[in-house]
């Protein structure tokens, strides 16, 4: 047993940090500032970010894996701004959405101002994802589709979905647990409301944020900010469960 | 379909340069003695941005080592035990690591790393220390995977050669890095823009006085942690300093990011 420990003693050490985190985390929930407004405009804000992030995302993955074929230039300058945008703080995208759609564009503190910035979040994480499943599909299946006379947008929009159904929901997932997690980008542009939001003009306060001003700016707030965070690991870990189960069921190829 | 990528790429382009567009104003009638000094003053008209970028690069110089031989060892781990059941598991974990907000972090940080820097070293805790602990366990597991799954491709690269490379005198990390200098400068590169930065678990850990630490056990300021703290109620000139603080910020980036180009757009 020493042995194996030994071994393997980093692997140990990891496992039990992770443990004692969640341990630190259990205690009886307090929840007193925490509103279905801030749960609903949550989930409103990151789903509907995932979502329209995932067309031009898997449009663009086409281009990275060479399904839609394109001038050399303009293929390297693609791949590059994906790679640029991946190694942005958070917080810039957060002074861009700021600037941009917040002020420049006029949306205010708002879901929409916040989609738009967790847009910009998600884009190069949802590229990479897509282009993960999409290289392995264009070398068994691209030729094949050619001879067939398939064109590159049926091929990327019609045919690869319909085959790869459980790994793009796999790579939603993964986008949506992205976005579940980072503060910085939002929280100069969702505004700061615990109200029930009643369109996408509103303001509203992301769970995330929330659990950062109970820690930081709310007196005797940091029970309610470790209930919280209990709950949302809790949720990641069964948004990381699920695209096992859906990738086995729903994945043909 | 030429056009719709072109017009994806423009606009990244544009709101890219969007800061810089917008701190131009800054950087045309501050003259550079002032923003280049150790003075943050804002009200007073001193917009030093010295002190918060001497603490982000502190903080990045004391994590970076720190979490790249970390991520390093386990990813080694991980190979050498990658029939074991522990893999699989250890890998889940990891993952679901990388997802975690990094509030969740601060917050974890704040009830278990503050209170344990405080009774041991002294001081109030919120310092470069607690700050550079709680960002190593926040990254670990990011650099991690990085490099275990670029040696799985090293490894899958020289299968059959194991013999061979157990007469060569370089050891394995030196192989690695060899066969793969690009996920190694890539996973270096993009580690760095990971801790320069990250805003949250900082903010929570740092204290953020506006100093240069003088040890460990200061509390001190970064540049994301700055722009994040006063943009809620800056106004005027104090506003368009913190837009020229985020383009210094992605200028930064920028050349770490394209300082390996050539290499990485011939992968």
């Amino acid at each position: 047993m020493f042995k194996i420990i030994r071994k393997r003693w980093v692997l140990w050490l990891y496992m039990l940090l992770t443990v004692s985190i969640i341990a630190t985390f259990v205690k009886p929930l307090q929840f007193e500032h925490t509103t279905a407004g801030i749960i609903v405009g949550t989930i409103i804000t990151t789903v509907g970010a995932v979502l329209v992030a995932a067309l031009p995302a898997y449009l663009v993955a086409g281009v990275m894996v060479g399904i839609i074929r394109l001038p050399n230039w303009l293929q390297s300058l693609t791949a590059v701004s994906v790679y640029i945008l991946a190694g942005m703080p958070s917080i810039i995208l957060g002074i861009i959405g700021f600037l941009l759609f917040v002020n420049a564009l006029g949306f205010g503190w708002s879901i929409l101002s916040a989609m738009l910035t967790l847009i910009l979040l998600l884009y190069p994480t949802l590229v990479t994802a897509f282009s993960q499943i999409l290289r392995p599909f264009n070398e068994r299946y691209g030729m094949a589709a050619k001879s067939f006379d398939v064109g590159p947008l049926e091929f990327l929009f019609r045919l690869s979905p319909s085959y790869q159904k459980g790994k793009i929901i796999d790579s939603l997932i993964l986008g949506w647990a992205t976005s579940l997690g980072d503060t910085a980008a939002v929280m100069l542009t969702c505004g700061a409301l615990t109200a029930f939001p009643e369109s996408i003009m509103d303001s509203i306060r992301l769970i995330n944020f929330h659990i950062f001003l109970l820690a930081m700016d709310i007196p005797g707030g940091m029970p309610e900010a470790r209930s919280l965070s209990l709950l949302l690991i809790i949720f990641l870990l069964f948004l990381f469960a699920v695209p096992r189960l859906v990738h086995h069921y729903l994945s043909e190829d | 379909m030429k056009f719709i990528v072109l017009l994806l790429v423009l606009i990244l382009v544009f709101m890219l340069a969007y800061p810089l567009v917008s701190s131009i104003d800054f950087f045309m009638e501050i003259p550079l003695s002032n923003w280049v000094s150790l003075d943050w003053y804002p009200d007073e008209e001193y917009y030093g941005m010295l002190v918060p970028l001497t603490g982000s690069l502190l903080l990045v110089l004391v994590t970076l080592p720190l979490a790249l031989l970390l991520g390093w060892v386990l990813s080694l781990q991980l190979v050498d035990n990658r029939k074991s059941w522990l893999n699989p598991a250890t890998v889940a974990i990891l993952e679901v690591w990388i997802s975690m907000p990094s509030v969740i972090i601060g917050v974890w940080a704040i009830i278990e790393i503050i209170p344990m820097v405080r009774e041991t070293f002294g001081g109030n805790g919120y310092s470069l220390l607690a700050s550079a602990i709680g960002l190593t366990i926040f990254i670990t597991p990011t650099c991690t995977l990085l490099f275990y799954r670029s040696y799985l491709t090293h490894l899958d690269q020289y299968q059959g050669l194991e013999n061979s490379f157990q007469m060569s005198t370089l050891s394995r990390s030196e192989l690695f890095i060899k066969s793969q200098p690009t996920a190694v400068i890539g996973t270096i590169n993009y580690i760095f823009c990971r801790l320069f930065g990250e805003t949250m678990v900082v903010l929570m850990l740092s204290g953020n006085s506006l100093q240069v630490p003088g040890d460990f056990l200061d509390s001190f300021r970064t540049l994301t942690a700055n722009i994040a703290l006063e943009m809620s109620y800056a106004g005027g000139m104090h506003e368009t300093a913190l837009f020229a603080m985020a383009s210094i910020a992605i200028a930064i980036i920028l050349i770490v990011l394209l300082a390996q180009y050539k290499r990485l757009i011939n992968v």
